[in-house]
């Protein structure tokens, strides 16, 4: 008998804490987040500027940040990123959507420290600008979550097996969300792609085990589960191995951000899947042999 | 099992034929892909109008969307700019992208509505609807100042002079009286000409002896006048800037610039490049990942090469409907990718694992599946590209596009190879084992 064989034919129910106290918490620290106004958020939802210049040159990054933050008066953080190729960029967070005279100002405090003006990249985002941003954000969530279960309870027309998958793809969201905030990792435009992403790839693995063990009953439930294990994990697995190299090759915010949340939603799918959900479905299954 | 075989199959001719029209078209088409402006570099726009359009002003005039995307399109030509286009989206914004990177100045352009007043003492002479010809701005030879010279109608011009003498009378000077012009010119208690630019006050200058005399004693209203900005170099920045706003007329509602961003060509093409070599390298690793797995090429190979033939069949498309790809977009296409590398492992799971059932069976269980995840992917990106949140349009698209090529066309491509690989070699084996 190997691991998973031991591992499956113990009372999975008694793991389901592990998934229920993750929910419980995520939705404790995403719920605290929000209304302290503690959640990172990018200058992409609350308006900013993010300027990106050539690197330039070891220790001086604070400097940089000084001379700024002394020139416009607000406040400026930096932050190095580096590709695989041995590529460095600067990337200078502004806590203000900068008008254009202060742009410039911004960009000749720059060429102080030999950065050519014209090699700066810029991202200036009005507060309202931002805000409409998340609103339509927010939307975009809601609403692609409520087609995504719409979809599911059609397909499979049982409420149980339904619910569950619905509730392993928001516990999937909101678990992700928490540790971003954990991690201090930002809401941006990437993070929300890869949330939206996440809704699909989390249900990818429900469906493939509520269709394995439902759908098509053959073999014993146990066997049915091992199988779409397999299968599941090995999708998970290629995914997940597909992001860690889009996050260390890429040196674009957006696709490093696409990319490193949606690892965490996998390791965090994998969890609500293959132990909340295969829970819910074995007492769901089981009831019903009985009944 | 030859590859002529698998060439033979429907399916996989259809991949194939998809693949070269792709290919073809992207031949054809030129440049063959258009890059958004954050991976080509350049820089973009984002404008809000005061209030949504079209929008009847307090004096009974309609301004419409097509008319200020005209005036701004006026002042981007004024300014030199190449290559930009103004998408407006919905009806209080517009999109402006172009080549260059330096955003600043259009920027301020566009946030001038250019409504100009000219005043003397606290009377209006004239508006900035009344000027009839504006030439380009110019350094003055004799004062060494940056201006731009306009001509106005005749009836502004008289009103000018009507309006110059009026003040003169304020002021306690009878015009008839006066004989020395050059002293008036410079007497403190005359009113200067004061030309105000959207409420600011962009220059003030008295009005010259020369042009007392016409008005006083020729009584005429000379038509040419001048709007001088300094001597520096930013007087000369800021005269080109009232030349185009004049010449492209004022804006008949106020516009917020709300986001502006601008990439450098190079950092942009570093951005393209990593992706592309970040999509490489994600497909061998996955390989990688499938070979540890199953341990035959015989599953390897069609499932990187379907997932290459999706990759080029999403760029054909989008090379043909001429989508700009920004890095969004190709965030959805190696999402897309992803979902069909997932699949094709569901496809090899039910075929190679449940042994037990007859081929189509096992192809119909693993497209149950399959269709389930592809309704629900597209369910949770209509969001995003209905309310087209611009930025991530591309995104939504390019996702929605990939995944359902992939269901239509390559996954049962690969079903079918899949098929013919496993399920004839058991038939052959079987055929082995009898003689």
């Amino acid at each position: 008998m190997s691991k998973l064989d031991e591992f499956l034919a113990m009372d999975i129910r008694k793991f389901m804490v592990l998934p229920v106290a993750m929910l419980i918490a995520g939705i404790a620290v995403v719920v605290t987040g929000y209304t302290s106004g503690t959640l990172p958020m990018s200058i992409d939802f609350k308006g900013g500027t993010l300027l990106i210049a050539p690197y330039p040159g070891e220790g001086l990054e604070e400097k940089v940040a000084e001379q700024l933050a002394a020139e416009l008066g607000y406040e400026v953080k930096t932050r190095v990123v580096s590709d695989a190729f041995g590529n460095r960029e600067l990337e200078i967070f502004i806590n203000s959507a900068l008008s254009s005279t202060e742009m410039k100002r911004a960009r000749k405090a720059l060429s102080g420290f030999g950065i050519p003006e014209d090699s700066v990249a810029s991202d200036i985002i009005s507060p309202s600008l931002g805000e409409a941003f998340f609103r339509q954000a927010i939307y975009a969530m809601i609403f692609a979550f409520a087609f995504m279960a719409l979809t599911i309870f059609l397909r499979f027309r049982t409420f149980v097996p339904s619910f569950a998958v619905v509730l392993s793809a928001f516990s999937d969201i909101v678990v992700t969300l928490a540790v971003m905030s954990l991690l201090g990792i930002e809401l941006s435009k990437g993070s929300l792609l890869a949330l939206l992403l996440l809704i699909g790839y989390s249900v990818d693995t429900d469906i493939l085990l509520t269709t394995r063990v439902l759908v098509h009953r053959e073999g014993d439930l146990v066997a049915r589960i091992k199988r779409a294990m397999e299968t599941g994990l090995t999708m998970s697995i290629t995914t997940f191995t597909a992001m860690f190299v889009l996050y260390v090759v890429s040196n674009s915010k957006v696709l490093d951000d696409v990319a490193l949340v949606i690892m965490i939603g996998m390791l965090v799918d994998i969890i609500n899947t293959w132990i909340q959900n295969v829970g819910i479905l074995r007492w769901y299954v089981e009831r019903r042999a009985r009944a | 099992m030859s590859y002529e075989e698998i060439l033979k199959i429907r399916r996989v001719q259809l991949l194939l034929a998809l693949v070269t029209l792709s290919l073809l078209t992207m031949y054809v088409q030129d440049p063959p892909l258009s890059l958004g402006w954050d991976l080509s570099g350049g820089s973009e726009l984002k404008v809000k109008t005061e209030h949504p359009l079209p929008y009847v002003t307090p004096d009974g005039s309609t301004v419409t969307m097509e008319l200020v995307v005209q005036i701004l399109e006026k002042r981007l030509n004024g300014l030199g700019i190449k290559d930009f286009s103004i998408s407006p989206w919905g009806k209080q914004y517009l999109i402006i992208d172009f080549a260059g990177t330096d955003p600043e100045q259009a920027r301020e352009l566009i946030e001038r509505q250019g409504k100009l007043v000219v005043k003397v003492g606290n009377r209006t002479a004239f508006t900035g609807a009344e000027l009839v010809r504006i030439a380009p701005y110019t350094k003055s030879l004799s004062t060494g100042k940056w201006q731009v010279p306009f001509t106005v109608s005749e009836e502004a011009a008289k009103r000018f002079r009507e309006v110059a003498l009026l003040a003169l009378r304020d002021a306690g000077i009878a015009p008839e009286n006066v004989t020395n012009f050059e002293a008036l010119a410079r007497d403190p208690r005359v009113p200067w000409v004061e030309m105000y630019l959207d409420d600011v006050l962009v220059n003030s200058a008295p009005i010259g002896g020369s042009l007392w005399q016409e008005f006083i004693v020729a009584g005429k209203a000379p038509r040419d006048l001048v709007l001088e900005t300094g001597s520096d170099e930013e007087a000369e920045a800021e005269a080109k800037s009232v030349e185009v706003v004049l010449r492209s007329g004022a804006l008949p509602i106020k516009l917020e610039v709300i986001s502006v961003s601008s990439v450098p060509p190079e950092l942009g093409m570093q951005f393209a490049r990593n992706a592309a070599i970040a999509g490489f390298f994600a497909i061998v690793s996955v390989a990688l990942v499938v070979f540890l797995r199953y341990r035959r090429a015989g599953v390897v190979l069609p499932i990187i090469g379907t997932g290459i033939s999706e990759v080029i069949i999403i760029l054909g498309l989008a090379s043909l409907i001429r989508w700009d790809l920004d890095l969004p977009a190709i965030a959805g296409i190696i999402a897309a990718v992803g979902t069909g590398v997932d699949d094709q492992i569901v496809i090899t799971d039910e075929v190679l694992l449940q042994r037990g059932y007859s081929m189509r069976s096992r192809i119909k269980r693993a497209f149950f599946i399959i269709f389930s995840a592809w309704f629900t992917t597209v369910a949770a990106m209509m969001p995003l590209f209905m309310i087209g949140m611009a930025a991530l349009k591309g995104f939504a698209l390019t996702t929605i596009m990939g995944v359902t090529i992939g269901v239509l066309v390559t996954r049962p491509a690969y079903a079918r190879i899949v098929e013919h690989l496993f399920g004839k070699t058991k038939k052959a084996k079987r055929r082995k084992r009898k003689r």
